[in-house]
């Protein structure tokens, strides 16, 4: 399968009243053509973030400080970063080429506009359909959704819809102009399980229909077993663990990603009840990153004097499946 | 509206009503300091003759249905019918506030939209800065510095809003231009204040709605900047500022007082406190029944902007 995104070496800090927080540390990972990438992490780890920077749309006090995004454009390769994050360039890649979807349909659509009026605005933008044509396409495009009566939806306003219609239209919206690549920024977390399991079924269909690819970021690893190929596990700003999803499920080799998994509660019978797990202690603080490996105080298999001291780089250990850990860095190294 | 207006009538009636006496103590009293004594008899005559031995409520009943008929009683230090005082006076007035609320709205609408898409740039503290020593500045004190270094510089007097020789001559293109000529001292200093508060709340509107999600939506579609900033948060931002045009209007007319006496400017501020001085009740109550009136058409008008701008807040 041939690469659409390269993301190599990102790193992003956010000056704050507090001092900086280094948010994104070097991370590393790729997008093949059609694929699903899942960003899985808890809270705070950057996960958001680093969607945000693939198309350079970070809060005013934040700061690309390293990395590339390389994006695979037919045979042409453009690094979005280098792009002015203002001008031409970039703004005919967003929403046309790579759109987005985020957490909060309601806050993410304006108040004061009608549904049919912003996935207007995109069609309108990158297309060269006048405003008549641009409403039939959105309208085609809402019932493609799957928003029942969508000639009369189109005109209503988002505190009309339904959190799961809204999620809907979002979707519509960030699908109008037909991109190669989805970023979905926690599309399920705000939404009841009902809907969350019909909005992923939706994305799977589009997804295979427009031929496109999705990177999904969530906190929600049974979302990531729902509809990701392919996983990139985070924690505080880095990428721990890199492989298919079979691999995370069933292969996990980060002592993070095996006390993610172990931490997920089970339907068991009654008399074989066990107790759920959790990761010992809590996320650190993100203004002082502990040294070395950052999941040193909560890793079960904690090596002193080379955990604490030394960063693991994320390295391969078989065919698309990689891993940051010192456990399978060879002696010496 | 129309219930709301005639409680306002009601309320109005009775508060200029309220002080003890009335205009002929005030009257007595004024022509005694002066030295001259009244007879019992003339005061009897002209309290009956004015009516103002009869009960409040046959007085209110006279007064409000003589609005209805155009006719808004009588004054009694002016020795004129109201109607024909205040006239004049309103027209100026509505001309002053409605060009100082322009020129508010126009000035703290592109200084706040700087300010804002500018935050903690050196124009964004010169903003603020100028802005609070607006508001902090009473108006008749800019008033008169104002009078001072034109005077002193100059070499014109700019108090009142006629020259001269216009003052009661009929209107004329020559008369429209010395009007202008006048007009913006009026604007500048009952504007000031309006417009350094008006900037803060544009600020910290535009600053609260740029972080929002759907601008980083908007974003992610590929608008542009200048396109996002106008489409959604200054829609949203203008919402508070829309909603109280209502009262920023009846205080521009009411609160202009100080700066109108300062000024000496034909409005209806000077003429109010006069009446009110004098117990002049149907001047002053006609005078504070239409401020009520403007009040309430200044709200009425802010609702339907509010309900045009912001489909939230439509009835269905």
């Amino acid at each position: 399968m041939s690469k659409l995104l390269e993301v190599k070496n990102l790193t992003v800090n956010f000056n704050t009243a507090e001092g900086i927080v280094r948010a994104v540390r070097g991370v590393d990972f790729e997008v093949d053509k059609n694929q699903v990438l899942g960003i899985v992490g808890e809270s705070g780890c950057g996960k958001s973030v680093t969607a945000r920077a693939v198309l350079n749309v970070l809060a005013s006090n934040s700061e690309i400080m390293n990395g590339e995004v390389i994006y695979h454009k037919n045979n042409e390769k453009i690094d979005l970063l280098k792009l002015d994050k203002d001008g031409k360039e970039i703004r005919k890649i967003r929403g046309k080429e790579i759109s987005m979807i985020f957490q909060e349909p309601m806050t993410s659509f304006s108040p004061v506009h009608t549904v049919g009026n912003q996935i207007m605005e995109a069609i309108l933008l990158h297309t060269g359909l006048d405003k008549k044509e641009a409403r039939q396409r959105a309208i085609s495009i809402l019932e493609e959704v799957g928003i029942p009566e969508a000639q009369s939806r189109i005109d209503d306003y988002p505190y009309q819809l339904s959190g799961g219609m809204r999620q809907r239209a979002m979707i519509a919206m960030a699908l109008s102009c037909e991109p190669s690549l989805l970023l979905a920024d926690e599309p399920t977390t705000a939404l009841d399980v009902t809907i969350q399991a019909q909005i992923l079924d939706l994305m799977r269909d589009m997804k295979e229909e427009f031929g496109m690819s999705i990177i999904i970021i969530t906190h929600d690893i049974g979302v990531i077993a729902e509809i990701a190929d392919q996983v990139a596990v985070m924690y505080l700003g880095r990428v721990v663990e890199e492989a298919s999803v079979d691999d995370i499920f069933y292969d996990p080799k980060h002592p993070y990603t095996r006390a993610l998994l172990k931490s997920i509660p089970k339907i068991t019978k009654k008399d074989q009840k066990e107790k759920l797990l959790s990761i010992e202690g809590t996320v650190p603080d993100a203004y002082n990153i502990p040294s070395g490996c950052t999941f040193h105080n909560r890793c079960e298999e904690y090596m002193a004097g080379r955990c604490d001291k030394i960063q693991p780089e994320l390295i391969e250990i078989s065919p698309s499946h990689k891993v940051a850990c010192l456990l399978y860095e060879k002696e010496g190294d | 509206m129309v219930p709301t207006i005639l409680v306002l009538s009601i309320v109005v009636f009775v508060i200029i009503q309220l002080p003890p006496g009335d205009w002929l103590t005030s009257y007595v009293a004024g022509m005694r300091a002066a030295g001259d004594e009244v007879s019992p008899e003339r005061i009897d005559i002209l309290r009956e003759r004015y009516g103002f031995d009869q009960p409040m409520h046959v007085k209110y009943f006279k007064w409000i249905t003589g609005i209805f008929r155009g006719d808004f009683g009588f004054s009694f230090s002016w020795n004129k019918p109201v109607g024909e005082l205040i006239w004049s006076r309103m027209g100026l007035t509505l001309l002053v506030s409605i060009s100082t609320l322009i020129f508010t709205w126009i000035v703290s609408f592109a200084i706040g939209l700087y300010s804002a898409t500018h935050q903690y740039s050196i124009g964004d503290y010169l903003a603020t800065f100028i802005g609070f020593i607006g508001l902090a500045t009473p108006n008749f004190m800019l008033a008169l510095i104002l009078m001072y270094l034109s005077f002193e510089f100059f070499g014109y007097s700019i108090s009142g809003l006629f020259s001269y020789e216009y003052a009661n001559a009929p209107w004329s293109i020559a008369k429209l231009i010395d009007l202008l000529k006048h007009l913006w001292i009026p604007i500048i200093v009952s504007g000031t204040a309006g417009t350094a508060g008006l900037i803060r709340i544009l600020r910290a509107n535009l600053l609260d709605e740029l972080g929002k999600p759907y601008v980083v939506t908007a974003k992610t579609k590929g608008v542009s900047n200048l396109k996002i900033l106008f489409k959604y948060p200054v829609r949203i931002a203008l919402i508070p500022f829309i909603s109280t045009v209502g009262w920023t209007f009846a205080s521009l007319i009411s609160g202009s007082v100080i700066t109108a006496i300062v000024l000496n400017l034909p409005t209806a501020g000077p003429m109010l406190l006069q009446a009110l001085k004098t117990q002049d009740m149907y001047l002053a109550g006609s005078f504070i029944f239409f401020l009520s009136i403007l009040t309430v058409i200044g709200t009425l008008v802010s609702d339907i902007l509010l309900a045009i701008v912001d489909p939230r807040i439509r009835y269905k």
